[in-house]
């Protein structure tokens, strides 16, 4: 019988110490050293190129320094997508988004520029204009299309305007890569809290998936295509002159793939506690739906008005991924167990 | 049919034998006390603004439409009330009204809404109906305190039983819900469940493993299946009452199931002999009074004047057979429908398939003005919050009555009558998400009824 007993407690503690490879523990601290650490490294130091290139734009304007300068927008904006499918902790405490991107005003933008009484500063361009006024959609506002914007960019305003809209979402991008990887609230970094969490965690990731998928494809394409109602809204895609509503589809998606089941280059996400199975159909069904957007000619608003079948069949594609995440993923990972949030024994 | 008619006149006769009123009023005064506490807990949580008043619109049963929540406050003091009773209960004053009172406001809160059926709300609607029709006030209660009714210190073995087959009956189809290949062959849900346990300290890492989940679905089969039998052996009484306590306290530790555990533990307490609690207590403090009554617990203290006067009237007996053979068909009615009741739930409320699947659902409306053909999708979000569309996403019922809602929405909004068609995907016990409903069908055009569905779409790859 001590034998007995003593198998059970040795059973125990190695069952307590050594915790399997896949523990959610586990799965989630590989991704945030793999994956979100260093997404948000990548944003911070495109951000910081932004910086430097409307800085040489503003210094020398030119045709090679605006295609620069739009180059590095393009990798802001790139980066920043990629976060989107993990946007938990943070960039939630933050409210990041109202600092890096936010469908844009313009013509309150152009009334800042011009009202001289107002000090377009740090502070001011940080804190005390609308989320509407700043951000990447500001920049890419500002850019514009063509080379008319090298002209405007004659009025000192305009290249403060620009420099200091970048130099904030560079400063965001600092915190939220310091916030992950040395010190959260004082306290260890925010990638300690997310592995050590685990089922809080967990449950958001997936989550935020759901919600950044459900956002593509109702309130984004599905408004634009007047699927969500009587009207289209083609203002649902927040697409600036750069066009790059294709591009930021694709961006999302590969943030999303990357976090669920990993991509060939990248680490393998969720993928250990999916099982092999259903990794497999993610992955049929996001190469299906890259392939779908693959064949969208950008810009996106123009593609749904000219050949809205092309963004039917990507919307449908993204939705299967939707599915699956809504349905096998969320009971897989145990993220809405059914029981009832009231009381539940019940669960179905 | 002699045999059978002599049978019945024994057990007849074995019903009306005397046995002390004691574990029948423990019974009684549990009940009333988690009721008490059920009711307090359900205001402290604020789940009268969440759950009954915060809602638009609720996802009605079949034919209670017309049941609705009482506006503010007066649905906050009905929960008081409902405590009021539960205590009432507990003290045996103005039992059977109180019992009566407290059956009609616990099941009118119960049906305002079908996504929140549990059930163990309906276990504590019998149990309470059970309160109602049985004797259990005769004995430590206010009333036989006060004289308003005859103190008797025994029932006819009867109240007994009744309690115990109302409980049995609970475990008996839980048990038979698990006889599944879902539940014996893949242990689904249980893997889910388990793996989504594995931050608990020291067993935790354990649960990710699929052996513990074989373990605990076969164990809890044979638990569920077995237990009524086990408590009913005088000799193996005490150990089984400690695995049930044991296994009820494991799940309401690793699941998220409410009072649901400590309704059992305190309800099957009723298992042991009728005069367990004067046992008890002579054990614990042997000069006790009552101590001295101790005895077989069939005759001890127990008078067949007491159980007359405690007794079973011939209509009492009657709607007592009538609930029996209800509770009887209720859970087998699924077998009148097609397909599987696990995945179309025709069949599924008040049937005690307690924690049998997992599912996880994606649903959309999709909404056609028939004047303009023009077609859009709806979120479930227009009628419903979002704990009434994460039921509503993996019922069928509740996606017809959602669709019903939704056509409702706009013709009140828009003067139009709309067609509604749902594309619902589903994945139940971990597999793949399969459409669950016939998404060419208008389903605010048919009216809900019992008939069974032909819009809901099989799952033939359930076992």
């Amino acid at each position: 019988m001590r034998r007995v007993w003593a198998a059970v407690a040795a059973a125990v503690l190695l069952a307590s110490c050594g915790g399997g490879t896949t523990s959610r523990s586990s799965v989630l601290g590989d991704l945030a050293d793999d994956y979100i650490v260093l997404a948000y490294q990548r944003f911070h130091r495109n951000a910081v190129a932004l910086e430097d290139a409307l800085s040489a734009l503003c210094a020398s304007p030119s045709s090679g320094s605006l295609s620069d300068a739009r180059n590095a927008l393009s990798a802001v904006r790139n980066s920043w997508s990629r976060t989107q499918a993990v946007w938990v902790g943070p960039v939630m405490e933050r409210r990041s988004w109202a600092l890096v991107r936010w469908p844009v005003a313009n013509d309150e933008i152009e009334q800042l520029i011009a009202d001289r009484s107002i000090e377009l500063d740090y502070e001011r361009l940080s804190s005390r204009i609308g989320a509407d006024q700043r951000g990447v959609g500001a920049v890419d506002y500002l850019l514009g299309a063509g080379e008319a914007a090298l002209d405007a960019l004659g009025d000192s305003r305009r290249c403060r305007y620009l420099e200091g809209v970048a130099m904030v979402i560079a400063e965001e991008a600092a915190l939220l890569e310091a916030d992950w990887g040395q010190s959260w609230e004082g306290g260890d970094a925010y990638r300690e809290v997310f592995a050590d969490d685990g089922r809080g965690d967990l449950d958001r990731v997936v989550n935020d998936m759901l919600f950044l998928l459900e956002r593509i494809t109702d309130l984004e394409l599905g408004n634009a295509l007047g699927a969500m109602g009587r009207e289209a809204v083609p203002t649902a895609i927040d697409e600036g002159p750069a066009g790059a509503g294709v591009d930021d589809l694709h961006q999302r998606l590969i943030g999303l793939q990357t976090v669920l089941i990993g991509r060939a280059d990248e680490p393998a996400g969720l993928s250990p506690l999916l099982g092999a199975d259903l990794t497999a159909r993610l992955a049929a069904q996001f190469d299906a739906a890259f392939d779908a957007v693959g064949v969208v000619s950008p810009p996106l608003r123009r593609a749904v008005a000219d050949s809205p079948q092309t963004v039917i069949k990507a919307r449908d594609a993204i939705k299967a991924v939707q599915i699956t995440v809504a349905t096998e993923v969320v009971s897989r990972l145990g993220v809405a167990i059914g029981f009832s949030d009231a009381d539940g024994d019940s669960s179905g | 049919m002699p045999f059978g008619l002599s049978t019945a006149q024994r057990l007849a006769a074995a019903a009306r034998q005397p046995v002390a009123a004691d574990s029948v009023a423990v019974f009684r005064i549990g009940f009333g006390l988690v009721a008490v506490y059920s009711s307090v807990r359900f205001l402290a949580k604020g789940w009268v603004d969440r759950l009954y008043l915060a809602p638009e619109h609720h996802l009605t049963y079949l034919g209670f439409g017309w049941v609705q929540p009482w506006p503010a406050p007066w649905m906050h003091l009905h929960m008081v009330v409902l405590a009021l009773l539960g205590g009432c209960i507990a003290l045996g004053y103005r039992h059977r009204l109180a019992a009566a009172l407290f059956v009609a406001g616990f099941a009118y809160a119960e049906m305002i809404d079908a996504a929140l059926y549990l059930n163990h709300y309906w276990f504590v609607t019998l149990a309470g109906l059970l309160l109602v029709l049985l004797p259990v006030h005769h004995r430590w209660s206010l009333d036989a305190r006060q004289r308003r009714v005859q103190a008797a210190r025994s029932v006819p073995a009867g109240v007994v039983w009744a309690l115990r087959a109302q409980l049995g009956v609970v475990y008996l189809f839980a048990g038979l819900a698990k006889l599944n290949g879902d539940w014996l062959l893949r242990a689904q849900p249980m893997r889910l469940w388990l793996a989504d346990r594995t931050h608990i300290p020291i067993i935790g890492p354990l649960l990710d493993e699929p052996l513990p989940a074989y373990g605990a679905s076969w164990a809890g089969a044979f638990f569920d299946l077995t237990i009524v039998g086990w408590l009913l052996w005088r000799r193996s009484r005490p150990w089984a009452y400690a695995a049930l306590a044991g296994f009820h306290l494991v799940t309401g530790a690793l699941f998220q199931i409410g009072v649901f555990p400590w309704v059992m533990i305190v309800g099957t307490l009723v298992f042991f002999a009728p005069d367990w609690p004067v046992r008890a207590r002579a054990i614990l403090r042997p000069r006790w009074p009552g101590g001295s009554v101790v005895g077989s617990g069939r005759r001890a203290g127990a008078s067949p004047g007491d159980a007359r006067s405690a007794g079973l009237a011939g209509p009492v007996v009657a709607a007592l057979l009538v609930l029996a053979l209800v509770q009887m068909a209720l859970p087998l009615r699924h077998y009148a429908y097609p397909g599987n009741v696990r995945w179309t739930e025709e069949g599924y409320y008040w049937s005690w398939r307690v924690m049998v699947t997992e599912k996880a659902g994606y649903a959309e409306y999709r909404i056609t003005d028939p004047a303009t053909g023009h077609t859009w999708l709806a979120h479930p979000g227009l009628v419903l919050t979002n704990w009434q569309a994460e039921q509503a996403d993996v019922r069928p019922d509740l996606v017809h009555a959602t669709a019903h809602l939704l056509a409702q929405h706009y013709r009140e909004q828009d003067k139009v009558d709309v067609e509604v068609r749902a594309d619902v995907w589903v994945s139940m016990n971990g597999r793949p998400p399969r459409r669950m409903v016939d998404p060419a069908v208008d389903l605010a055009a048919l009216p809900r009824s019992v008939s069974p569905s032909k819009w809901i779409l099989a799952d033939g790859a359930l076992p």
